[in-house]
């Protein structure tokens, strides 16, 4: 049994550690818009685009796991590109606007420096 | 496997949220962990082979999703399903598609979207998963012993706390006719959820719903959520229709609008399900001018107990409570 002091302090340590691998998710989801937006820029994303998913589902890791450790700002914009894929992905064929998702990725670098 | 313990089964695809679940739920010596998986094929298939008391679930995991996941175990190998939401329009409304699948309950993954820290979501975590793994029912087959609005009552007011979708839900199917306004107000800070318990209220139960709106009128017999995050003075027009007022109020979880509707309503009657109780305190000089009709939801039904009975305690130090789900507090003589 652990008291909720040295459950926090683990806690801390876990938050720590998820910072500091924040920063390669972040790239990582940087490199994957871009490699999207560059293959999709005239087709939109049809249903079942492995790449749009895959990247989806590491935004919604990346919102959940910050929102839960308290870093609201990469989890908003996380979750904001989360639904813009989901967006893209339920309405296939939409032109894809790079720029949003930029704005999107742009926020998730500035908010985990 | 101790078979005394509350045996929880963690599906979650994050290796840092599988961490930070075990580390939570250490505070609580009840509860013990029997499998983590990472996606919603594997966690239907440990459910069945473990059946677990309770299964913390992900919405989005590789594969089969939180979704169809709760779908398919509580076919196969009914269990209590807490889902790990968040508070995105689109997670909002992914989490009531889980609940209307068979899960049970839901808990924000956000510490951004209000107030709560590590420290409240530890708490918060041990709480549900121990409410629910005790045996309580959920709220989807929860029926509530509603008392019958007065016919004098002219304003009927619901307030709940962040997470009281589903009782909200109960109490309305439970309700019987009411020729007054319904107001819902909820202190969940994520606007996103006030759309999410729009829809919910308006497939889950027979009331016309729709959110509230500055100077629109709120219509009998039908229910008017509030904004979420937002506070109003709520009032009679000329024509004695009553509205809400926003001009002037700063945002709040609601206690303009529940000091203006105690003082404007000839009859209010006021619900008060679990997190809801924070405001019955700061309420009770109001109570104490006007009689109003006070229906509380039993502490033993609400996931959080004390809430409901240290703010009726603060707000009321001689209520004596009658055990029932929902059910008019009485003033002691």
């Amino acid at each position: 049994v652990s008291d909720l002091a040295e459950i926090l302090a683990e806690l801390d340590a876990l938050r720590d550690a998820f910072r500091a691998d924040a920063v390669q998710q972040v790239g990582a989801i940087a490199d994957g818009w871009a490699a999207l937006a560059g293959s999709t820029a005239d087709g939109g994303i049809v249903p079942g685009h492995s790449a749009a998913e895959a990247l989806l589902a590491e935004s919604h890791r990346l919102a959940g796991t910050a929102g839960t450790f308290g870093l609201g700002a990469l989890s908003s914009a996380a979750a904001a590109l989360e639904d813009h894929l989901a967006d893209l992905i339920d309405a296939p064929h939409t032109v894809l606007d790079r720029a949003v998702g930029d704005r999107y990725v742009a926020r998730m670098q500035a908010a985990i420096g | 496997v101790d078979t005394n313990k509350i045996r929880l089964l963690v599906a979650e695809d994050s290796a840092y949220m599988q961490m930070a679940i075990r580390t939570m739920v250490k505070i609580d010596p009840s509860i013990q962990i029997v499998g983590e998986v990472k996606d919603g094929s594997q966690a239907v298939e440990v459910a069945r082979l473990l059946k677990p008391d309770i299964i913390t679930m992900d919405v989005n995991m590789p594969g089969l999703n939180g979704i169809d996941a709760s779908r398919r175990i509580m076919t196969e190998a009914p269990s209590v399903i807490l889902m790990f939401s968040t508070t995105t329009d689109k997670g909002v409304a992914r989490t009531l598609q889980a609940l209307e699948a068979g899960a049970t309950d839901y808990l924000s993954k956000s510490s951004s979207a209000g107030d709560m820290d590590l420290s409240s979501i530890t708490t918060q975590l041990a709480t549900r998963i121990r409410f629910w793994g005790l045996g309580a029912r959920p709220y989807t087959t929860r029926r509530m012993a509603v008392p019958t609005p007065t016919p004098d009552t002219d304003l009927l007011v619901i307030t709940g706390g962040a997470g009281s979708a589903l009782a909200i839900g109960a109490l309305l199917r439970d309700l019987g006719p009411v020729t007054c306004p319904v107001v819902v107000s909820h202190d969940d800070m994520a606007s996103e959820v006030t759309l999410s318990l729009i829809d919910y209220i308006a497939r889950t139960t027979r009331f016309a719903v729709r959110e509230g709106g500055h100077r629109a009128p709120l219509a009998p017999g039908a229910v008017t959520v509030m904004p979420a995050g937002r506070d109003a003075r709520v009032r009679r027009d000329e024509a004695g229709r009553w509205i809400l007022d926003f001009h002037g109020i700063p945002p709040g979880c609601g206690p303009n609008f529940l000091r203006s509707a105690t003082a404007a309503a000839a009859r209010l009657t006021l619900a008060c399900l679990s997190g809801g109780a924070r405001q019955l305190a700061a309420l009770a000089p109001s109570f104490a001018e006007k009689p109003v009709a006070l229906w509380i939801q039993d502490p033993a039904e609400c996931a959080v107990p004390d809430l409901v009975a240290e703010a009726l305690a603060l707000a009321f130090p001689h209520t004596r409570l009658t055990s029932a789900p929902m059910m008019p507090a009485e003033r002691a003589a």
